[in-house]
């Protein structure tokens, strides 16, 4: 399950050799200043010079780039992508990384330092010195409702967040219930409004007051910003409609496991369909801890 | 004029430091060693160059008060940083032992719409101990003590006008010798 540390110089010929972690030492050190000031500031967007990537836009490049950033010798790597260490996205970040810096990988959530991951917050709990990396395609909560940067940034100054209060309403105006139910935005600290990235809500209440600290980073928009440990992280709500997690009636028909975010999929050419752990981790756990 | 040597492995050891500083940032006030320390230059503790040699770069302005030339004739060859003829236009204030600080609330504190824009001190102090002031806010999980020996008399009461402004404020990271405290603007400070 963990792949060990192997030096860069043992597998690449010396033509093929990248800067350690890809990026070059000054793009590193850029980023390496932004993300003081995203720390200092809990869920404040600071700009960063978005580099071009050996992948596109929209496939983790603001993900990458943080990792890239922070990542050393000792760090022992996971990436995911919704949940699942072994999908394409997550495969592909892991080798890169296994590549350009040579750093030893898990699929193990408890074993890594460093975990990359595209829309979910693992189900083990996190501990006090790993580092989450989210890729995230839309770092502006207030974008689908203001198009303009100008307009966004002094709504933000201002701390005016009348706007997403008014979304929320019309949700429970038109459905009976708040409908966000992923991407749902997050005050960060009492007083910047932040998207958690497209995570499902099922993971919001794990940001509140997390023991790792939690990296945002937006390539495409060329934004990053940060969560540090133990910060107050409330997920918007009105007295009357509090904030609520999605919970099924199933359990997961691999592990049986009934407090973990589930994803349902056709398990054959009748139609059949399954419920089953989107953490595929955790699922093995269970299944483990069973036998 | 004579040039000292910087970090044995440059790309590693920045590394090393800058996640120990990320560390002492993201979880305030609860001191770390650097991992990999730089000789010391005259008139620069040893905590203060590394943190130079990680951060700086030709992008950069840094405020240093009057030092002997071969300090900065290193720090310019190593990182190519420019200096900073006043702490207002600096993105980096350092302040070695001894000197003056000036006052907080006349730095780059940001601007509404940019609060990342503001300077970043490094303070050389003396020890840390846990006698100054009562520390809380993001990254801190119980209220914790702190106090560090050398830091002007009203440097807390300084911090808390700093802190008042939030999200403008100023950054400061404490380096008592190879040990480092994180001190971000989002702390906020109990005296007594």
């Amino acid at each position: 399950m963990t792949e060990p540390f192997s030096p860069p110089s043992a597998n690449l010929d010396d033509r093929w050799r990248y800067n350690f972690g890809f990026l070059d030492e000054n793009t590193k050190r850029m980023l390496r200043r932004a993300l003081l000031k995203a720390v200092a500031v809990p869920g404040y967007q600071v700009p960063f010079g978005s580099r071009e990537m050996p992948l596109p836009y929209g496939w983790g490049t603001g993900g990458i780039q943080l990792t890239a950033a922070v990542i050393g010798h000792e760090d022992v790597l996971k990436v995911i992508d919704q949940g699942a260490d072994d999908t394409t996205n997550a495969v592909n970040i892991r080798r890169f990384f296994a590549r350009v810096a040579g750093v030893a990988t898990t699929t193990v959530t408890r074993d890594a330092t460093l975990i990359q991951t595209r829309h979910r917050i693992p189900e083990t709990p996190l501990a006090e010195g790993q580092i989450m990396v989210f890729q995230v395609p839309e770092p502006e909560p207030l974008r689908t409702l203001e198009a303009s940067e100008v307009e966004t940034r002094k709504l933000h100054a201002h701390q005016e967040y009348g706007l997403m209060h008014v979304k929320l309403y019309e949700d429970i105006a038109r459905y009976g219930h708040i409908a966000t139910s992923y991407d749902y935005p997050v005050m960060v600290n009492r007083r910047y409004l932040a998207s958690p990235s497209p995570i499902p809500k099922f993971d919001n209440p794990k940001l509140h007051r997390s023991p790792a600290l939690m990296l945002f980073g937006a390539g495409r928009e060329k934004r990053l910003y940060a969560i540090p440990p133990y910060t107050e992280v409330e997920s918007l709500a009105f007295e009357d409609h509090p904030f609520e997690a999605q919970h099924w009636s199933q359990a997961c028909a691999l592990c049986g496991s009934s407090d973990s975010y589930l994803d349902e999929i056709i398990a054959d050419d009748a139609g059949v369909r399954q419920f089953v752990c989107s953490d595929t981790d955790h699922c093995r756990q269970q299944r483990e801890a069973a036998q | 004029m004579m040039l000292h040597t910087g970090f044995k492995h440059p790309v590693d050891d920045a590394q090393r430091n800058f996640r120990a500083l990320l560390e002492a940032l993201s979880r305030p006030l609860q001191p770390r060693a650097l991992p990999t320390l730089p000789p010391a230059l005259p008139g620069l503790a040893a905590g203060t160059v590394a943190l130079l040699y990680t951060l700086a770069d030709q992008d950069v302005a840094v405020w240093l008060p009057d030092l002997p030339a071969d300090t900065l004739a290193t720090l310019r060859f190593h990182t190519g940083m420019t200096l900073a003829a006043s702490p207002l236009a600096a993105d980096f204030i350092v302040i070695p032992t001894g000197r003056a600080l000036p006052a907080l609330d006349a730095l780059p504190a940001g601007e509404a719409e940019y609060p990342d824009r503001a300077a970043t001190l490094i303070i050389e102090t003396g020890a840390f101990h846990q006698c100054d002031v009562e520390a809380s806010g993001p990254g801190i999980a119980a209220p914790l003590r702190f106090g560090a020996q050398g830091l002007p008399k009203d440097f807390w009461r300084q911090w808390q006008v700093n802190h008042a402004r939030y999200p403008l404020g100023v950054d400061a990271l404490l380096v008592a010798d190879g040990v480092i405290a994180g001190l971000p603007r989002s702390v906020s400070v109990k005296e007594g």
